[in-house]
């Protein structure tokens, strides 16, 4: 086994294949689409190469500043609400409550369910007329809080977050569970011993140990919020008049609606950016908090 | 996926040839190549293999073109059609787009004339279809003025499938239990939504979520307040859409949102959700296409003969009548320029297209773009109602969004939205398309 990890000529045999594809559909078409940036093409005729000008277009667009907004607050609800929810879950669960497995499934069920089911699930919860929300709201006297959820510009991008932030609670929550299950449990015990209460333990000793599944998590979840789509588009396809738009979105009616092959690669390549630079930040933040 | 395709073709292929070169006249192979195509198919049976994309998944039509494809299979043992159903959105926005931009669409496809089809008909990847149709006649067979938006440079290029106009379907039942007037004019149109409010009736159906569904009530308006001959030379970019008829369309629709016609949360809902209302009986009126007709004339739904359609109502002073409609032929069914075998494609295509014209008529789902002869009795009688409604037509214009291209599109429904939101003026609307349309025109000339 030893040789063999020694022998490079063997791991460059081994690992080739794996590369080969993952340059092939993964790397290539970045290349490809930041090929396509640079050019005029609305996808079927001659495209013509017009250099950054996409580029300068997408930084004048008011509507993409508007998108990139939106997922960065997307991003940050993830970060400063789902994430936190996920964790009191994980550390209730993982401190072992009756049901612990049923619980623990129970919050997972829409991770597994299809987001254009959840979109449809939810479609019918706003609903204005007969909508689960509306209806729970007039049956307590709370007629003044009824609101056209989807159909508002002041609400529409806040009812698109709560099933986003909702749907992957669940995920996280399995990661952080899986974590604080990890640590070997003297450690727990011997804060017990101590005297640590429940409260403390949990703060002092088990997220402090499971701060790089938090690390993760909060990459996942940046990097999930700045490409959104599915639960949007089905919501309110951006709209009411790009209330609710982001940038993936946006993307998509570029290529398909519009037909601005060019621009909407050059998006692509703002979103591919913008993904890598967020991760760079947060690891940068981490590594920090981890030295102290 | 490309190597793929191409090594499925290769081996289509030779399995054609081996098969070819097993029956009976398998010993002319070699002489076959040197014939004319149509010849050969028609004397030695060789196999053609077509491929017809539609857009029909649902049972009722899907049946429709399952029958004609039989019918056309038993009429020629030696073609073999394969048809492959879509569904609409998906094919209209993504499938066809995709694979027209190649060329490596069906031999026989569904399309959309005007803007829709442009690049690629400029691509090279659509068939020129003069030739053919005058060796066969084909006009003979057509209605007037149906192949206008298959038509580009003085060339044909689609065959019309269908033709619609928009009308107002009333609910008669709801309008004698609230004891309002059937509208004519656009001021008795505000005063029966007023009345339907004022019983907490929605008084009209609307998904503005999807801008289509708002642009066929404003561009419905744009032909009673701009009249249809303007209309049709305006958004062809020859004349200005920046017209006071135009801001006075605009300004009409916000007054109907104003007055409360439309549902609560309008722009939160579908078209689908919202016209499902209506169909259930409990929206009174709708403006549609005359593909509504066949959902009021479906068993499934409540509201069965219960379905009076009118006119838009007109607007005082405007300059297009109550017989200038919404509407034309904009579905169309087009050849791949790579087909293998034109001549067999294009009898396929005028068969099914004239088999689904009265088909597609005799449910209630669109008027014929051909000369058909159905039995009056076969026929879905709210489609019957609009076709007694259009019989002195004077004037059609499309739905903007099939006359419009590229981004003068999505501006469309994002400056409609706004107007329903109250974010964008009516003069903002007006001059907003008048850019819109601007800027893909210079696009194109560039």
């Amino acid at each position: 086994m030893e040789r063999a990890l020694r022998d490079k000529k063997a791991i460059c045999i081994f690992v080739l294949p794996a590369l080969i594809w993952f340059c092939a559909i993964a790397l290539f078409p970045v290349f490809q689409s930041a090929g396509y940036s640079l050019l005029d093409w609305d996808g079927v005729t001659k495209a013509k190469f017009i250099g950054a000008a996409n580029y300068i277009k997408m930084f004048q667009d008011p509507l993409f500043f508007k998108s990139i907004w939106n997922s960065i607050l997307l991003a940050a609800a993830s970060v400063f609400i789902q994430l936190p929810v996920s964790m009191i879950l994980a550390l209730v669960l993982a401190g072992g409550v009756r049901g612990e497995n049923f619980y623990r499934n129970a919050f997972f069920v829409p991770v597994i369910i299809s987001g254009t089911i959840i979109a449809h699930l939810w479609l019918k919860i706003y609903h204005p007329s007969y909508g689960l929300l509306n209806m729970g709201l007039g049956a307590v006297g709370l007629d003044a809080l009824q609101r056209e959820w989807l159909g508002d510009q002041g609400t529409a991008l806040l009812a698109c977050f709560v099933p986003m932030v909702w749907q992957y609670i669940g995920y996280h929550m399995l990661l952080f569970y899986s974590a604080a299950k990890s640590i070997s449990p003297e450690i727990i015990e011997a804060a017990q011993v101590d005297g640590a209460s429940r409260f403390q333990t949990a703060v002092r000793v088990i997220i402090p140990m499971i701060v790089p599944m938090i690390k993760a998590c909060v990459i996942f979840a940046i990097i999930g919020s700045l490409k959104s789509f599915d639960l949007i588009y089905i919501l309110t396809n951006g709209g009411p008049v790009h209330a609710s738009e982001v940038p993936s979105l946006l993307m998509y009616k570029k290529i398909f609606v519009t037909n601005e092959y060019g621009y909407a690669s050059a998006i692509a390549i703002f979103i591919i950016l913008e993904c890598l630079v967020f991760t760079f930040i947060v690891q940068k933040i981490f590594n920090h908090i981890q030295k102290d | 996926m490309k190597a793929k395709k191409v090594l499925g073709f290769v081996l289509a292929g030779t399995m054609i040839a081996a098969l070819a070169g097993c029956g009976s006249t398998g010993g002319t192979a070699k002489e076959k190549t040197d014939t004319d195509k149509k010849e050969s198919s028609k004397e030695s049976g060789e196999d053609i293999n077509l491929t017809f994309w539609h857009i029909w998944p649902d049972a009722e039509m899907g049946e429709i073109v399952d029958s004609y494809v039989e019918k056309f299979e038993e009429e020629h043992p030696n073609v073999h059609i394969e048809a492959v159903a879509t569904q609409e959105v998906e094919y209209q926005n993504n499938k066809l787009k995709v694979a027209a931009a190649t060329g490596s669409q069906g031999d026989v496809f569904v399309c959309w004339g005007g803007g829709y089809a442009k690049n690629y008909v400029e691509a090279g990847n659509v068939l020129q279809l003069d030739e053919l149709m005058e060796k066969n006649n084909t006009k003979d067979d057509l209605l007037e003025g149906t192949l206008t938006y298959g038509t580009y440079d003085d060339k044909v290029y689609g065959l019309p499938l269908k033709q619609w106009a928009g009308a107002l379907f009333c609910n008669e039942d709801l309008f004698e239990e609230y004891n309002v007037k059937i509208p004519e004019t656009f001021d008795e149109l505000l005063e029966a939504v007023k009345a339907f409010r004022a019983e907490e009736v929605t008084p009209m159906a609307l998904g503005a979520k999807d801008g289509w569904h708002i642009g066929m009530i404003q561009n419905a308006l744009a032909v009673r307040t701009e009249g249809a001959d303007y209309m049709n030379r305006a958004l062809q970019g020859e004349e200005t859409l920046d017209t006071e008829g135009i801001v006075k369309s605009a300004e009409l629709l916000c007054e109907l949102n104003e007055a409360g016609a439309f549902p609560e949360g309008t722009l939160g809902l579908g078209a689908e959700e919202a016209q499902e209302e209506f169909y259930m009986g409990m929206v009174p009126m709708y403006y549609g296409g005359s593909w509504v007709a066949s959902g009021c004339d479906s068993d499934e739904n409540d509201i069965q003969g219960k379905i009076k359609a009118v006119p838009m109502p007109t607007v005082d002073g405007g300059k297009g009548g109550v017989n200038s409609f919404s509407g034309g032929a904009i579905d169309m069914i087009m050849l791949n320029a790579n087909t293998k075998y034109p001549d067999m494609a294009y009898e396929f295509a005028v068969g099914i297209t004239k088999y689904m014209s009265e088909e597609a008529y005799k449910i209630g789902d669109s008027l014929p773009a051909w000369k058909v002869d159905v039995d009056e009795s076969e026929v879905s009688p709210t489609l019957k109602q609009i076709e007694n409604l259009i019989k002195n037509a004077d004037g059609y214009v499309l739905a903007w969004d099939t006359f419009l291209e590229g981004t003068a599109i999505e501006k469309h429904y994002e400056l409609l939205q706004g107007l329903m939101a109250g974010t964008t003026t009516p003069e903002e609307f007006a001059a907003g398309m008048q850019e819109a349309q601007l800027q893909v025109k210079r696009g194109d000339t560039e």
